[in-house]
């Protein structure tokens, strides 16, 4: 894998498609592995990809990165890279997506993440390139469903009580913010102060007040890359509730995040016709 | 070598208890306020002591919304005596910084003075995790010079050392069991790669060095790293209002977020991540030790090291740093 990788990301560089590649390399020295961008095909030696590499690079993907910009994604980093470039953050031909076929990701060094035991994506759907064997990658050990079906169980008496418990610990670090590659918004919501929406200090109401915004600004665009929740240093279980707006956005608007380029995408299209059974409408039930 | 004391659990607590409140770390690893002294991990908990003197949110004053001249109550600082058990001689260390932030002679604040004079640091001496470096700074799990008193655990009890006279007096307190010779204190881990500290000079000197924008990509500023650092001390001040009332706090801010050095223009000095991550080093090993000749603005717990996102190691940085501007000062050579 890591040969053909740099051997990709040489030719990438020789034949100038790419003028910079996000990768992965293994620090020399604490032999954690770290995000990198190179801009030399010589430095193609350092990449690597193997199921250490849980980041989602494409949270580091930005316009005033030498472009175009070559970035090595697994299936979820992707639909990432896909969201953002149909969302207007780039152009198609400033991306060059390298896809690595990925079996799924141990972030603790041993058992597969629980994100990579339900995943179906295991090759990027957005792929100039791709490296490794993609024939006999595994199947999803389990559904979105089953993960939720917890939430979906309990009374919304019961949920509201299973937030609020679930937030307590959060110091609004936003960490879960910053490693998002979808959290893109120019000014984030809570560091604006005219008006002041969320209050800066961990408490119960703005604990709330921030979950909340954090997961209706994600509906029907989180890939299910589950970094915020891995990121989070109190382990608070926010990727749950974009799970299940992802089911509900899925359900009412037939659109899956990042499959494919362009199509019916909910958060900017108007239509006459959307369900707005909250309104208390004709679509009620 | 002197002598150590031998202490039983349920003295110690009985001691403690006699003195006034008692905090230490829960579960969650956070410090709460606890009625008897709990099991320790083998580890220092995931918040750093520092909770408890300059806590993440601290009300400043207070008043009533409403027309007419406020009138604002000051909050009044916590006077409540007691004790901080289980900290770990990182986290003690690291309030020998924040001392020189909050209680310099033209600026004391007195909450933190409030805390610092009230409650006695009984440090308990511990198994140090895969990311510890205190041995980097120079001391070890069972450093006694910032504590009141250290305490090693033993079965049924301690041994304690006092660190400091007010340590000893309250040792006086407790009903003494017999004499143990102590041993050695133990060194403290240090990566297996590390050579040294850097020189403060000249990290400064290579303010401008491309490497910081290399090193910027692994980082996206979250933070995480400075909220759970036990020296990092910034602030800032905000309102919080509920039912007509108005709360004014003192607030953990920090350096890695984009809005820290914007300013009111719009204006920002560190608009770029790796100008944020820079900050956070030469804060810690250029800045601190130069205006403070025997400080560092670091004491290797290593938090930050465990708890970031992806998976930066500071010192690793700060020692491939230090190679280059090495390598590169030889070849000029």
């Amino acid at each position: 894998m890591n040969q053909s990788l740099r051997e990709t990301v040489k030719r990438l560089f020789t034949e100038g498609k790419v003028k910079s590649v996000l990768g992965y390399r293994e620090h020399p020295l604490s032999k954690a592995v770290v995000a990198t961008l190179i801009t030399r095909p010589e430095d193609a030696d350092t990449l690597i990809f193997d199921d250490r590499c849980v980041q989602n690079l494409a949270r580091a993907l930005t316009r005033d990165l030498p472009l175009p910009v070559g970035i090595v994604v697994k299936g979820c980093d992707g639909c990432a890279v896909s969201m953002r470039i149909t969302e207007g953050d780039f152009a198609r031909e400033q991306i060059v997506a390298i896809a690595v076929a990925c079996a799924g990701v141990r972030a603790d060094g041993k058992t597969l993440d629980e994100r990579c035991q339900r995943c179906e994506m295991h090759v990027s759907p957005l792929a100039d390139v791709t490296v490794g064997d993609t024939s006999s990658l595994p199947k999803p050990e389990k559904t979105r469903a089953e993960t939720i079906a917890k939430i979906k169980a309990m009374t919304p008496a019961e949920r509201f009580a299973f937030w609020q418990k679930a937030f307590e610990p959060c110091t609004h670090c936003y960490a879960c913010r910053e490693v998002c590659p979808l959290c893109n918004c120019a000014v984030c919501v809570t560091d604006q102060n005219a008006p002041r929406w969320i209050e800066q200090t961990a408490k119960p109401s703005s604990n709330l007040m921030w979950h909340m915004i954090r997961a209706f600004h994600h509906a029907g665009r989180c890939v299910d890359c589950g970094e915020c929740q891995r990121a989070c240093p109190e382990g608070v279980p926010m990727h749950l509730l974009d799970l299940c707006l992802a089911e509900d956005v899925e359900e009412l608007f037939d659109f899956k995040t990042g499959v494919k380029q362009g199509g019916k995408w909910p958060f900017l299209l108007f239509n006459p016709e959307d369900p707005d059974s909250w309104l208390g409408g004709p679509h009620r039930g | 070598m002197a002598d150590g004391m031998r202490l039983s659990r349920e003295s110690l607590q009985a001691a403690l208890r006699q003195r006034g409140a008692l905090w230490a770390p829960n579960d969650a690893g956070h410090w709460s306020q606890v009625e008897a002294l709990p099991e320790l991990g083998p580890i220092r908990p995931r918040r750093p002591v520092k909770d408890l003197f300059t806590p993440p949110r601290r009300e400043i004053a207070r008043w009533k919304a409403g027309a007419g001249p406020a009138e604002i109550e000051p909050a009044q600082p916590d006077q409540t005596p007691g004790s901080v058990f289980g900290v770990r001689p990182c986290d003690a260390r690291a309030l020998l910084l924040l001392d020189r932030a909050f209680l310099q002679p033209s600026c004391v604040d007195p909450h933190y003075k409030a805390r610092r004079e009230n409650l006695l640091l009984i440090g308990v001496a511990c198994q140090p995790g895969p990311n510890c470096y205190c041995g980097v700074f120079g001391f070890g799990p069972d450093d006694k010079d910032a504590v009141d008193v250290m305490l090693t655990p033993e079965a049924g009890g301690f041994v304690a050392q006092a660190g400091s006279p007010r340590g000893q007096a309250f040792l006086a307190t407790v009903p003494a069991g017999a004499a143990v010779p102590l041993a050695a204190p133990r060194p403290g881990p240090q990566p297996e790669w590390w050579t040294g500290l850097p020189d403060p000079k000249a990290l400064y000197a290579n303010f401008d060095h491309p490497m910081w924008h290399e090193l910027g990509i692994s980082c996206m500023n979250c933070g995480v790293c400075t909220q759970y650092c036990p020296t990092c001390q910034c602030f800032t001040i905000d309102d919080e209002s509920f039912k007509g009332e108005i709360q004014r706090l003192r607030i953990v801010d920090n350096c890695q977020r984009s809005d820290f050095t914007r300013m009111a223009g719009g204006h920002n000095p560190r608009q770029v991540a790796a100008s944020r991550l820079r900050q956070r080093v030469l804060h810690k090993f250029s800045y601190i030790p130069t205006q403070n000749p025997g400080l560092l603005g670091c004491t290797g717990c290593g938090r930050c090291v465990d708890l970031c996102p992806l998976d930066r190691h500071l010192f690793a940085d700060v020692f491939e740093i230090m190679k280059r501007i090495n390598q590169e000062a030889e070849r000029v050579a």
